[in-house]
């Protein structure tokens, strides 16, 4: 059974029709990237998946739950947790605070968890520790760099154990070394399976990583399926590489 | 001490009503609601005091019962405050304490109309009065810590973030909404009971403004604020006696210069320099990756 499954899924806004009949499917352990010219309905797409923006129609479904009468709250309990694409740290929390905080509301009574621990905090120790940012944690987020900024944000996301990690383009705005520290974490939870949806203009970055390719344009799917095949093909160049597509 | 305690005895209960009424504002803007209800709830723990201890109950179940009104009917209109946000959600709580004084003033069989309430039993010792004020501090520093305390940071600064986390945005709001209007209303039970008298004038705009001046001087989120600034603006006229018509022009520029100067209050200072003395005994952090975004 997929992961998550959008079927025909509309959102319009008046006459706007940022995502219009969108249909995909991601699989278990499957690492999804969704690329498209800005404007394309990519965030939009993760808003509706995360119920931040009303679907006109259509349907979404999240390891097998119709996700339409989920409170937003409680998607982070069926396994689903986003990022978004500005960086959301709480300023006023230290980087373990702004982690824990994410682990406590998945709850206090955590069974034997992948870092092996148990409670929020020992959890997000481990987690701290495993992703380099045990000499930081102290600090508040406006202190850090940048890309150190975007890894707390992944990290405190993983906090929560997700089965599905939504991320809207995790290295925007990054040097190339950043970026490059950014993948290494991104292909090391795919390879232990975590599932992923990830937004993201760097289409080197997600060729490389990604096992599944979803190109939107203009609200509607262009294409979808094996990433450099789907990169490869004469309408995705066209959209991607700048040359114009007439709507539908 | 216990000379001191009895000679400032009006200075001490000005301070302590002030501190609660600042701690009941503080508590429902640290969770992002930014009420002006709080007078409202003083109203309402006022009068029912007033009527209660006329009819001779007993201070401490008086006290029980106005906190639980005040908690309950919050909840009751919370639903319609849930649907606002922001400027919105700041008109509907002060539109919420106009009604209540404008009851306040027609309800005369309650409330003694525009005479208000008198000749009260003034039955709260001021040790038990302390020992009010205290257990609202420890429980607001208490509230500030742990898991409670992060979930509200997320809730003041981002809504939408703090529910993508699974924090439910609309309970966490509506309970401190709640314990907010609570200690609203145990102010009210302070006052009455302290002082025997109960009007239109303890529920007039000025002490909405008053309320929030304490919050602003002393320091809006950090659970300290609300008491340092009570200090300050009770005790502050009574060294200003002298500057006779000039005193409310130095208290308004004192007032100004903490908002523009230390947007964090006076508390806000006090950790100001805190962080200076500290700042050399500090770990520098290690720099992972380097360099800014590039947009």
């Amino acid at each position: 059974m997929s992961l998550l499954v959008l079927d025909d899924v509309k959102v319009h806004y008046g006459g706007v029709r940022a995502v219009d009949g969108v249909s995909f499917s991601v699989e278990p352990g499957q690492l999804c990237g969704m690329v498209g010219p800005n404007g394309s309905g990519k965030t939009t797409t993760i808003n509706a998946i995360t119920r931040t923006a009303k679907l006109t129609s259509g349907r979404i479904t999240f390891d097998g739950t119709d996700i339409a009468n989920v409170p937003p709250f409680k998607l982070r309990r069926i396994g689903l947790v986003r990022t978004f694409q500005g960086i959301r740290l709480i300023p006023d929390l230290t980087v373990r605070d702004n982690i824990r905080l994410a682990a406590e509301q998945h709850g206090h009574k955590r069974r034997k968890s992948r870092a092996g621990a148990v409670t929020p905090d020992a959890f997000s120790e481990a987690l701290i520790e495993r992703f380099g940012l045990s000499d930081v944690k102290n600090e508040r987020p406006g202190a850090l760099p940048y890309g150190t900024q975007r890894r707390v944000e992944i990290v405190r996301a993983l906090s929560t154990s997700p089965k599905l990690l939504l991320l809207d383009e995790p290295v925007a705005g990054m040097n190339h070394a950043e970026r490059a520290d950014i993948a290494n974490v991104l292909k090391e939870l795919h390879a232990e399976g975590l599932s992923m949806l990830i937004i993201e203009h760097d289409l080197r970055m997600l060729l490389n990583l990604s096992d599944h390719l979803v190109v939107l344009n203009f609200g509607k799917l262009l294409a979808e399926g094996e990433p450099h095949a789907t990169a490869s093909l004469p309408d995705v160049q066209r959209a991607y590489l700048g040359g114009s597509i007439e709507r539908d | 001490m216990i000379d001191w305690l009895a000679a400032n005895a009006p200075l001490l209960r000005n301070i302590s009503v002030l501190a609660l009424l600042g701690y009941s504002v503080q508590l429902a803007l640290r969770a992002g609601v930014f009420s002006f209800a709080t007078v409202g709830f003083y109203a309402i723990g006022g009068y029912v005091t007033a009527n209660l201890l006329k009819a001779g109950w007993n201070w401490v179940a008086v006290m029980a019962l106005v906190i639980v009104v005040g908690f309950v009917f919050a909840l009751v209109i919370s639903p319609v405050l849930n649907r606002l946000r922001h400027l919105f959600l700041a008109m509907a709580t002060l539109a919420f304490t106009l009604f209540i004084q404008s009851l306040a003033l027609s309800w005369a069989t309650f409330t003694g109309g525009a005479q208000g309430m008198f000749g009260v039993r003034r039955v709260l010792p001021q040790g038990a009065m302390i020992a009010i004020v205290v257990v609202v501090v420890l429980i607001v520093w208490l509230t500030q810590r742990g898991v409670l305390g992060r979930a509200t940071s997320a809730l003041r600064h981002d809504e939408l973030l703090a529910a993508s986390l699974g924090v439910n945005v609309s309970r966490q709001q509506t309970m401190a909404f709640a314990a907010s209007s609570g200690v609203g209303a145990l102010a009210g039970f302070v006052q009455v009971s302290t002082t025997g008298v109960f009007g239109p004038d303890d529920i007039s705009f000025s002490t909405v403004v008053t309320s929030l001046t304490v919050l602003v001087v002393g320091g809006a989120i950090i659970w300290a604020g609300p008491l340092v600034g009570a200090i300050l603006v009770g005790t502050l006229p009574l060294y200003l006696v002298k500057a006779g018509n000039l005193s409310l022009i130095i208290q308004a520029v004192v007032v100004l210069a903490i908002v523009v100067y230390q947007p964090e209050g006076l508390v806000g200072i006090v950790k100001y320099l805190f962080s200076i003395i500290r700042k050399p005994f500090r770990k520098k952090p290690r720099e992972t990756t380097a360099g800014a975004p590039a947009s």
